[in-house]
């Protein structure tokens, strides 16, 4: 018992879960382009229902990979919906989003950068402010390209003391990070605005998708819309591992699927390279976790156990 | 109704006792008192009525004899500032008597009711007298410990006897409320009552308390222990804090008609317990308030009273409650209390 006038009253407080600063108690945004190509959108929605992160709203745009930003939204739409018929209660309707890539100001200046104010900016903006707490930022899953995030930051610079980002992002050959194929291609200066802004969880190691769901598999899945809607997209899914998208999300709901991290910083003394994105390189402290390892196993089990025993937690 | 038998003789002892007990006290204090001198004994005229059809009942005579018997002297002067009617009734099955008491300014103090069902008319007399003599001690001993006004002059004669025919009953007041307690004596007061605290807490609270509570003419002090209910304080996340408040305090009030105004002080506990976190802690602190009040109070019956009141309060102390390490809940500067009290009178 504290006895003086004034004082402190230390009442308790969380700890990290797993490797990264968010788990899965973070509400989540999900940033994306099309949902045909990996199983992000099942993963978040079944998590989101069953222990795992709050699905707070989905941004789709266009991106050199999907460029018909309404065939993305319908693609999302169509699947949130078989979701939500199948038993998965409080899924978000999606936002449509047309944030262009930016264009590095002469200055090279970040805040020279004028801002897009695209319906996905101003939504993470105004989401952060509603949902997060000090202690509990909110989660941009990005899948796509950055632009939409770095516009957030362009609109309110306050939205980086309320939001981590986790991108399914990049590549890692140790010891430095690169912020180049996949999605960090598409908007080099948005990598750098986020880079340099934000928190950062770069998840650049991937997995072979097809093994979470194989055509084997198809028979067993649910009979329900979306069973359905998986065992049509079973076929064609992607087999480039790079488009395994859900790798953000599986980071942040599961505590032990991110096994190995490398905390770094965006080089800002590199030349720009409209290429990609700053050079990730080492830091004790840095505003950069790059995962550079996973438990990939823990991707295809989660999603089974989530599809025939609803309830069930992964974590 | 207060229905008194005979009083028995160990009854005219222990109150002998217990008014000697005052006058010994009263006496013991004036050689502290350089300005008070001894009091002269209280004098008083009595109006004594007995319908025609009360038998056997005593005159004037009688009732002062009586009277001056119990006390040792003979109280009753034809004029004086304190007035004293004895009125007695017959009933279908055996007497009623009324004491009505007037104060120094005439105004009416309070009546007592005694029956007596089977009992002779001298009986009830006699009871009468003794509770007229107990009240006169008692003016006697209060008169004692305060500056004594001029006597009123002394006339020998002694009052005249009044019969009155076939009075119609008189309907009976209330007694006196406990405000109208002779000045000067100590009363204490024991109670409870619930408050709703507003801004003590991160939500409105409930809050009970008790307290006792000594009055002396028009000051009184309270002591007084209370406890809110737990008051939560929740995040968006499920997480939050839940506070807990227990106090001891304090109030000396002035005392009105009705309205009381009081100083307030209070020394406290909080105590915080985090909730859906990984690691709660439930800490506690001391702390500390002064402030105001403004209460009133209406009497149920002699020994009963109902009050309502209102605190102001002033936190001298400041906590911060946290939270994964982010402030959650400070003590506000001001608050208040607002609240009922049931209370009753012990002596």
């Amino acid at each position: 018992m504290v006895a003086s006038c004034t004082g402190t009253l230390d009442a308790g407080r969380d700890h990290p879960r797993g490797l990264l600063p968010v788990d899965q108690r973070n509400p989540v945004i999900i940033y994306n382009d099309a949902s045909s190509d990996n199983w992000m959108g099942e993963y978040a929605a079944l998590l989101a229902n069953n222990g795992g992160p709050p699905l707070a709203a989905i941004v789709l745009t266009a991106s050199s990979y999907w460029p018909d930003a309404n065939a993305n939204a319908t693609g999302w739409s169509d699947l949130m919906t078989a979701a939500g018929e199948s038993g998965l209660p409080g899924l978000p309707s999606v936002t449509l989003s047309g944030g262009k890539p930016f264009t590095r100001p002469t200055s090279g200046d970040v805040d020279d950068t004028p801002a897009n104010n695209s319906a996905g900016g101003e939504l993470i903006v105004d989401l952060s402010r509603k949902l997060s707490l000090p202690w509990r930022p909110v989660v941009v899953l990005v899948g796509t390209q950055m632009t939409d995030v770095a516009d957030a930051y362009l609109i309110d610079n306050s939205v980086v003391d309320r939001v981590v980002v986790v991108s399914s992002l990049g590549s890692y050959a140790a010891p430095n990070g690169a912020m180049g194929p996949p999605n960090g291609e598409l908007d080099s200066w948005a990598d750098w605005i986020v880079a340099e802004k934000f928190q950062v969880v770069q998840v650049s190691t991937f997995y072979d998708q097809t093994t979470d769901v194989t055509a084997a598999d198809v028979p067993n899945l649910p009979s329900d819309p979306l069973g359905a809607e998986m065992a049509a997209k079973q076929p064609n899914l992607f087999t480039v591992t790079t488009a395994s998208d859900q790798v953000s999300v599986l980071s942040v709901a599961l505590p032990t699927f991110v096994t190995g991290v490398q905390r770094a910083s965006p080089d800002t003394s590199a030349a720009f390279d409209p290429t990609q994105g700053p050079p990730l390189v080492p830091t004790t402290d840095g505003n950069v976790w790059i995962v550079t390892q996973i438990q990939s196993s823990l991707a295809g089990a989660c999603l089974r156990l989530l599809l025939l025993a609803p309830g069930s937690s992964c974590s | 109704m207060l229905s008194l038998r005979r009083a028995p003789e160990y009854l005219d002892a222990l109150v002998m006792v217990r008014i000697g007990t005052l006058l010994l006290l009263s006496q013991a204090s004036v050689p502290f008192v350089a300005t008070v001198e001894a009091a002269s004994p209280a004098l008083v005229a009595l109006e004594y009525q007995v319908s025609p059809d009360a038998g056997g009942c005593p005159d004037a005579a009688g009732f002062q004899a009586k009277v001056g018997h119990q006390l040792g002297r003979d109280p009753f002067r034809a004029v004086s500032d304190r007035r004293v009617a004895v009125q007695i009734t017959r009933r279908d099955r055996g007497f009623v008597g009324v004491i009505h008491w007037s104060d120094t300014s005439g105004r009416w103090v309070g009546d007592r009711r005694l029956s007596a069902p089977r009992q002779s008319c001298d009986g009830i007399a006699t009871e009468l007298a003794f509770s007229v003599a107990v009240q006169i001690q008692l003016l006697d001993t209060l008169a004692s410990a305060a500056p004594q006004p001029p006597p009123p002059p002394q006339i020998p004669s002694r009052p005249p006897e009044r019969v009155t025919a076939s009075p119609k009953e008189r309907g009976i007041p209330a007694p006196p409320s406990v405000g109208a307690r002779p000045a000067g004596r100590l009363q204490l007061s024991l109670g409870l009552g619930p408050s709703l605290a507003l801004g003590l807490l991160p939500q409105p609270a409930a809050l009970g308390r008790i307290f006792v509570s000594g009055r002396v003419a028009r000051f009184s002090l309270e002591v007084a222990l209370d406890g809110a209910l737990p008051s939560e304080q929740r995040e968006a996340d499920g997480s939050g804090v839940s506070l807990d408040r227990f106090a001891a305090g304090a109030a000396a009030c002035g005392q009105g008609q009705i309205f009381a105004v009081c100083v307030t002080t209070a020394l406290g506990l909080l105590r915080a317990r985090g909730f859906g976190v990984d690691s709660p802690a439930s800490p506690s602190a001391l702390f500390s308030q002064v402030g105001a009040r403004l209460a009133a109070a209406h009497g149920l019956g002699r020994r009963y009273f109902v009050a309502a009141r209102i605190d102001a309060v002033l936190m001298l102390s400041s906590w911060t409650v946290t939270l994964n390490e982010t402030a959650a809940w400070t003590t506000p500067r001001v608050g208040a209390l607002v609240g009922v009290d049931l209370g009753g009178r012990i002596f």
